[in-house]
């Protein structure tokens, strides 16, 4: 990986009022994300990994923190600057049944930013034509309705339309957790073969571990707004730091099928709320290693070798 | 054939629709030995609930058992009256769904209505009946049942909320648990707790489960023995290992392939094509158009045999090993 920044996130930090308290969905988090790679941001529900993709594209506004893209920083756009800034960076969503508006075609479907950014009309049609050919959906299919596409090819389409002004930055959040798994192939090959040909970058969310080892080249471990752990992908599924990282992938099930399940190491506990988060390290309600320490200081995100770090007192 | 467990024979099951009468499980046959725990995994729409749903008499409206039988420890179930299949659901057999949110009554705490099972079931008197309760809450696992027999479902975590799922279903200790994508919604963590437990229970009641998933991972975990389904069809039969280490229908390879996994990363194979739609089904084998090994013999239905002991397939192409 070069040392080019496409993406740099400082100090960002997102609360929602709710009615018992405040609730840090995302926690004083930097990190960064380089040019034509693929950042996995995984951990388990309700660890902000979703709310961390939509402050990233402002699609909500950030409580403090800034994130800066291309060295523009995105927190402070308003109006035109940050409708034009928005061609950038695209969303791929998790469902693609109620992603897409059923009363709309597919041709309008997927030409609608084309029009929101007034392309002459002539150029949407050729570029309608190299996105549907380069994302497999046949010619025929622009004319109909989502209802009348199966699910892989629904999200063929959400991913057509997020390509449609060629973005830098792409944020799939859980592109295929709701497809099965012979589909679930198809398109994380496609998001791999996109990704060469569009010189894309991705930031992609997903809670599925066996799918992250798959598409990314470096990964972010959070728990409860935090960042536990970043690293390469072979660092951190070979050598992961963090015990959460540990039982993480403890837990994610292998196809060996002479595994038992009395020697799973399994986590105890539950994930802690949220508004009232454990003090000092945040994990330490569930950590088997937690001690004193643990209790009463909160561990910082090392940055070791450049682009790597856990936030761990006793690392593995 | 086992006296002991479930026995299902032969099942069809067809649902009528608008677009007239669909077969959404067909011929399917499979044992649960007392105490095993057999996988049944398929894509959605496969069939899998619908064999599931058979089992416990609980198909939608529409749906009826078209041929087939159903056994348990030997007593043809698929005939009961609903009043007959009524007195063994919650007792001797037993289901636990995938939401466990949207199959808790929100308005009624939760010790409740695990106890509504022991009054349905059991004469054990009112006075007793909490202490049964709070004795299997806190075999499955949750903590503080005294504190949480009083919780509504709302104020549970999902892991909690199917724990008590779990304590429903196995406070009258039924011969056999139906499982239908139990950890589906869950985080992996919790995951790996609930599938301890339900090795745990398996153990200690001699529970027979058949477990109803998608996720070949958990397969790997836990069963003894899978079955895979393929549009309504059993394709594949055979013990854990062997599924694993010797996949024999084209089905069960594509699937295995298409899976990405922890321990290496290189390009997906993927199954061409989708499951085409129920009221279209194929001629002859319904896999042929998706399969790379299809020949014009796939046209006509293959057999469905052993070609190892205990390990049946439905292909033409996989014939018998010589010895």
């Amino acid at each position: 990986m070069t040392g080019d920044v496409l993406v740099q996130v400082k100090n960002l930090t997102k609360s929602f009022r709710t009615g018992g308290g405040l609730l840090h969905a995302v926690d004083d988090v930097s990190f960064e994300i380089m040019r034509g790679e693929t950042l996995a941001l995984v951990g388990e529900s309700g660890c902000g990994k979703s709310t961390l993709g939509r402050l990233l594209l402002r699609l909500i506004p950030a409580t403090s923190g800034s994130v800066f893209m291309d060295g523009k920083e995105l927190t402070a756009l308003k109006g035109e600057a940050l409708r034009q800034a928005r061609k950038e960076m695209q969303l791929v969503f998790q469902d693609p049944y109620s992603s897409l508006d059923p009363r709309k075609t597919i041709r309008s479907i997927i030409s609608e930013p084309l029009r929101a950014f007034k392309i002459p009309k002539n150029e949407q049609e050729t570029i309608l034509a190299d996105l549907a050919e380069n994302t497999g959906i046949p010619q025929e299919f622009l004319n109909r309705y989502p209802h009348e596409l199966s699910g892989g090819q629904r999200q063929r389409v959400g991913i057509a339309r997020a390509l449609a002004l060629r973005p830098k930055l792409i944020v799939c959040d859980e592109p295929v957790s709701a497809l099965d798994v012979s589909i679930q192939a198809q398109i994380l090959n496609l998001l791999n073969d996109l990704q060469s040909s569009y010189a894309l970058t991705y930031l992609f969310i997903s809670h599925d571990l066996s799918v992250v080892r798959y598409l990314a080249n470096r990964v972010l471990v959070m728990f409860l707004g935090k960042i536990c752990e970043i690293g390469s992908a072979e660092e951190i599924f070979s050598h992961p730091h963090h015990p959460y990282t540990h039982f993480l992938l403890a837990a994610t099930p292998t196809l060996d099928p002479h595994q038992s399940v009395d020697d799973m190491e399994t986590l105890g506990g539950e994930i802690p709320s949220p508004i009232h988060p454990p003090s000092g390290c945040r994990f330490h309600t569930r950590c088997p290693y937690a001690c004193e320490k643990c209790r009463t200081e909160e561990p910082v995100l090392t940055t070791g070798e450049g682009t790597s770090g856990y936030a761990c007192h006793y690392p593995l | 054939m086992t006296e002991n467990g479930l026995v299902v024979d032969n099942l069809s099951v067809t649902l009528k629709t608008r677009d007239g009468d669909l077969m959404p499980v067909s011929c399917v046959s499979m044992e649960i030995p007392q105490g095993c725990i057999v996988g049944l995994v398929g894509e959605s729409g496969c069939g899998k609930s619908m064999t599931a749903r058979s089992v416990m008499g609980l198909l939608p409206y529409g749906g009826s058992i078209s041929g087939g039988h159903i056994f348990l420890d030997g007593t043809d179930i698929s005939a009961f009256t609903p009043k007959q299949m009524r007195s063994i659901n919650g007792s001797r057999i037993s289901m636990i769904f995938q939401e466990p949110m949207t199959s808790l009554n929100p308005v009624v705490r939760v010790g409740k209505q695990i106890e509504e099972v022991l009054l349905l079931h059991t004469d054990i008197p009112k006075e007793q009946r909490k202490e049964h309760v709070l004795e299997i809450m806190r075999e499955v696992g949750i903590p503080e049942a005294e504190r949480r027999y009083r919780a509504y479902p709302f104020e549970l975590s999902g892991g909690l909320r199917q724990r008590v799922m779990i304590a429903m279903a196995m406070i009258c200790k039924p011969e056999l648990l139906i499982a239908d994508e139990p950890t589906t919604a869950l985080d992996v963590t919790i995951e790996a707790q609930i599938l301890k437990l339900m090795e745990s229970l398996r153990r200690s009641f001699n529970t027979s489960v058949l477990l109803i998933t998608h996720n070949l991972g958990v397969v790997a975990r836990i069963c003894d023995t899978v079955n895979v389904m393929y549009m309504g069809q059993i394709v594949e039969s055979c013990v854990k290992t062997a599924l694993f280490e010797n996949p024999q229908h084209p089905y069960t390879q594509g699937l295995l392939a298409s899976l990405p996994r922890l321990d290496r990363s290189e390009r997906l194979t993927n199954i061409k094509g989708t499951v085409p739609p129920l009221n279209a089904v194929p001629e002859g084998c319904r896999f042929a158009d998706r399969c790379p090994l299809a020949t014009g013999l796939c046209r006509t239905d293959p057999p469905y045999q052993e070609t190892e002991p205990g390990h049946f397939v439905r292909c033409h192409h996989c014939s018998k090993k010589e010895a």
